[in-house]
């Protein structure tokens, strides 16, 4: 009996000694980040996690910014609403940073309200147009919205059509903020270009089959489809597309364009296109992708290729230093001083920031919280990722989308 | 019950029914309300915060144990009876422009005849084929809120404003916590006194036995969309109180997974017990948050344990779960139960 209270009691100092702060460090900013790492979209949310961890784990290995670390106090909120709102709180009212790197559509939109209030810069893997285009911001993308993306790959589409009737292009989407976004973009510029939208298909994020929306997507005729899903709503799409002998070509969005998708639909992956605002893992001429190959080899040997949510990682990271560093030249390299309405005022005045070749220099103004402004267009070859045109400009923004309107 | 202190007799009904039933509780009671009264004072915004997320999730799980735990109707589709809660709210508030005071009550009947229409396959399925019959609500209602997007603004959510009175607007999370303590008080007594009334003994009976029930003369039909009535009237106003509170709503917020922490919160508090909510709400709100702080801590000491601990938090939970069923069916209640009988009786276990 002794022995059990002894146990519980030597248990609970263990406990306390363990949830005791630790002593605050000289010559820190602290920055929050909100992951996912084992929720459902753990896949790709643990390559984000780890391109951010690593780049602030290489960054003060080198001395920091100006001698100022980075303390990075992330959390898994495994991709629900209410835990990301508590962690977000803990960060602001126990950790006070000063800016969060945050992750998902639904999360980063919930907090966008609370984040002007608080006066948090946020800079999120969301690439979501809602985040961006509404008053008093303090979002910032990496690059540019979704509804780019898919102008992107519209104007692509229109640009490789020989044939004399208008193209013919189905929408692929889930109902989430993430699958819905690029709707309402989408049509309007389609319109604008002559193209025919002649289907909107529902396919769920953690669909295993396809087959009904394929054989509509079949009847229609479609020439392209666009798919906005992850990768295994994607890998299913293909899978069934392929089964069902349709001729469309599919392209697909950022998120679930990767290797990980040639694994999951095997050879129907072959010619599939897809949106890259960031560069891939095969390209080894990019001095960026270089780098994250010897850091990699470093940090996690094990590990030996990486899927694009972690070069998203390493540049929201970079970007987030690069305002800070900003914001810190503003104070004479004070930590102490530095606010997050300096930080925003340094994200809008970073320009021309180049982050070895990964994305296109990324520069912020004001009224644009879109990053770099360029995309690429990958395809799967072989169960390879490889680039199929260098980077393109995304299609200006049109006034309504500005405005806010969907 | 047999752990009532020696010496404490009843000596009318009246005295029997009593909820307070000795000195000694009542002064813990004021107590415990002027500790939670001045909470603010000692607690810093997160924690106020987490106070506020316990709350609301407080009374959501109060009117599903209401219909669950007393009536014995199982319902999966409590998260989005608390997104009608908090659409409806929404959209009085910032549509017709009615105040938060008029909405919050509105909200709440809105969500009640929903889940009244819900509710009225009940008289004739029960047990696992209701179950699915409440998560086809849920499947409904999410859908609802996303296609009808003239109304719900679909899966870009509507900014809601905080309530206010005069100019004061309830947006600190101090004020929010006496806001939500009040209605919080007011529903737990509602549904502490409903079990002593004619409606809580008829649903117990339902939940028993109901052929039993409807032989003694007990009313199904009317009990049990009366049990669905109260239920989603609840989740109404959690819902709408979470839409201010957090100030803008996505469909996002109100999924099947938050029905199933609702459900697992009476379950593991105990079911038909209005103490038991209040802790299963407890427990579960705070549950990942003690994961997150251990991980957190833990992981200074050993650097990959955050991403373990972060994985085996889902895992916690089913196991959490799955112990409680096996072994605490009566939940957390239960246990507090078995502990002040062990203090009582000590040394004399009988």
């Amino acid at each position: 009996m002794v022995k059990k209270w002894a146990v519980l009691f030597v248990g609970i100092l263990f406990l306390f000694g363990l949830l005791s702060p630790v002593g605050a460090r000289p010559k820190t900013i602290k920055v929050g980040a909100i992951f996912d790492i084992t929720g459902p979209t753990g896949d790709v949310g643990w390559h984000y996690a780890d391109g951010v961890r690593d780049y602030y784990k290489w960054l003060n290995a080198n001395g920091g910014i100006n001698g100022v670390k980075i303390d990075l106090k992330w959390t898994d909120y495994q991709y629900k609403i209410p835990q990301a709102i508590s962690a977000y709180k803990k960060f602001v009212e126990q950790e006070k940073v000063k800016a969060i790197i945050g992750w998902g559509t639904g999360d980063s939109e919930a907090l966008r309200t609370k984040i002007i209030k608080d006066k948090i810069p946020y800079i999120s893997a969301s690439f979501s147009q809602n985040l961006v285009w509404m008053p008093g911001n303090w979002n910032f993308l990496p690059v540019t919205t979704y509804a780019d993306h898919v102008r992107t790959v519209l104007k692509y589409i229109k640009d490789h059509w020989k044939q004399n009737r208008p193209v013919r292009v189905a929408l692929i989407f889930n109902d989430s903020g993430y699958g819905r976004a690029p709707l309402a973009p989408a049509k309007r510029y389609a319109k604008k270009l002559g193209i025919d939208i002649v289907d909107e298909e529902n396919v769920s994020l953690r669909a295993l089959d396809a087959t009904s929306q394929l054989l509509r997507i079949k009847q229609k005729k479609a020439d392209y489809a666009f798919i906005q899903e992850t990768f295994m709503a994607t890998a299913t799409i293909l899978k069934d597309a392929k089964k069902l002998g349709l001729t469309t070509i599919f392209t697909g969005n950022f998120w679930g364009t990767g290797q990980k998708l040639a694994e999951l639909a095997g050879p129907a992956a072959n010619g599939y296109l897809g949106v890259m605002p960031f560069a891939i893992w095969s390209e080894n001429n990019v001095k960026g992708i270089q780098l994250l190959k010897k850091i990699n080899k470093q940090y996690h040997p094990k590990i030996k290729y990486r899927e694009p949510p972690y070069m998203t990682g390493w540049v929201n990271a970079a970007i987030m230093a690069q305002a800070i560093k900003i914001a810190l030249a503003t104070v004479n390299n004070d930590p102490s001083k530095v606010t997050g309405a300096l930080i925003k005022k340094g994200f809008e005045t970073i320009k021309d920031f180049k982050i070895d070749g990964l994305v296109t220099p990324v520069s912020y103004t004001k009224k644009d919280h879109r990053g770099a402004k360029d995309v690429k267009l990958v395809t799967i070859k072989d169960g390879q990722l490889v680039p199929v045109t260098g980077w393109i400009q995304t299609p200006p923004v049109p006034k309504e989308e500005m405005e806010g309107k969907e | 019950m047999s752990e009532r202190p020696a010496g404490v007799f009843n000596v009318s009904y009246k005295q029997d029914r009593e909820i307070f039933r000795t000195r000694f509780l009542r002064f813990w009671m004021i107590v415990f309300f002027i500790a939670i009264l001045t909470g603010p004072l000692y607690m810093n915004n997160y924690l106020l915060s987490m106070a506020n997320l316990t709350g609301i999730a407080i009374i959501g799980a109060m009117g599903l144990n209401i219909l669950t735990g007393l009536a014995g109707q199982i319902s999966l589709g409590q998260g989005a009876f608390i997104g009608v809660g908090a659409y409806a709210s929404a959209l009085l508030t910032t549509r017709l422009g009615l105040s938060f005071w008029v909405a919050l009550p509105m909200a709440g009947f809105i969500t009640a005849f929903v889940g009244m229409a819900f509710g009225v396959p009940s008289l004739r399925i029960k047990g696992l084929y209701l179950a699915i019959a409440t998560l086809a609500a849920q499947v409904i209602i999410e859908f609802t809120i996303v296609h009808w997007r003239s109304l719900t603004n679909g899966t870009s959510g509507i900014l809601v404003p905080p309530p206010k009175i005069g100019s004061f607007e309830f947006s600190s999370e101090r004020s929010f916590y006496y806001l939500i303590f009040v209605v919080l008080v007011l529903a737990v007594t509602y549904a502490r006194n409903l079990l002593r009334t004619r409606i809580g003994r008829a649903f117990i009976a339902i939940r028993d036995n109901d052929i039993a029930a409807e032989i003694l003369g007990v009313n199904l039909f009317k009990y049990k969309l009366l049990a669905f009535f109260v239920s989603s009237f609840y989740a109404g106003i959690a819902g709408s109180l979470w839409a201010h509170y957090i100030t803008i709503i996505t469909p996002e917020h109100f999924t099947i997974t938050v029905s199933i922490d609702y459900l697992a919160m009476i379950i593991i508090g105990g079911l038909g017990s209005v103490l038991g909510t209040i802790y299963g709400a407890i427990f579960i709100t705070l549950l990942p948050e003690f994961l997150r702080v251990l991980a957190g801590s833990l992981g200074s000491i050993y650097p990959n344990i955050g991403d373990i601990l972060g994985a085996s938090r889902e895992l916690v939970f089913g196991l959490i779960v799955i112990l409680f069923l096996i072994y605490e069916p009566d939940g957390l209640y239960h246990r507090w139960q078995m502990i002040k009988a062990y203090w009582k009786l000590w040394p004399f276990s009988y």
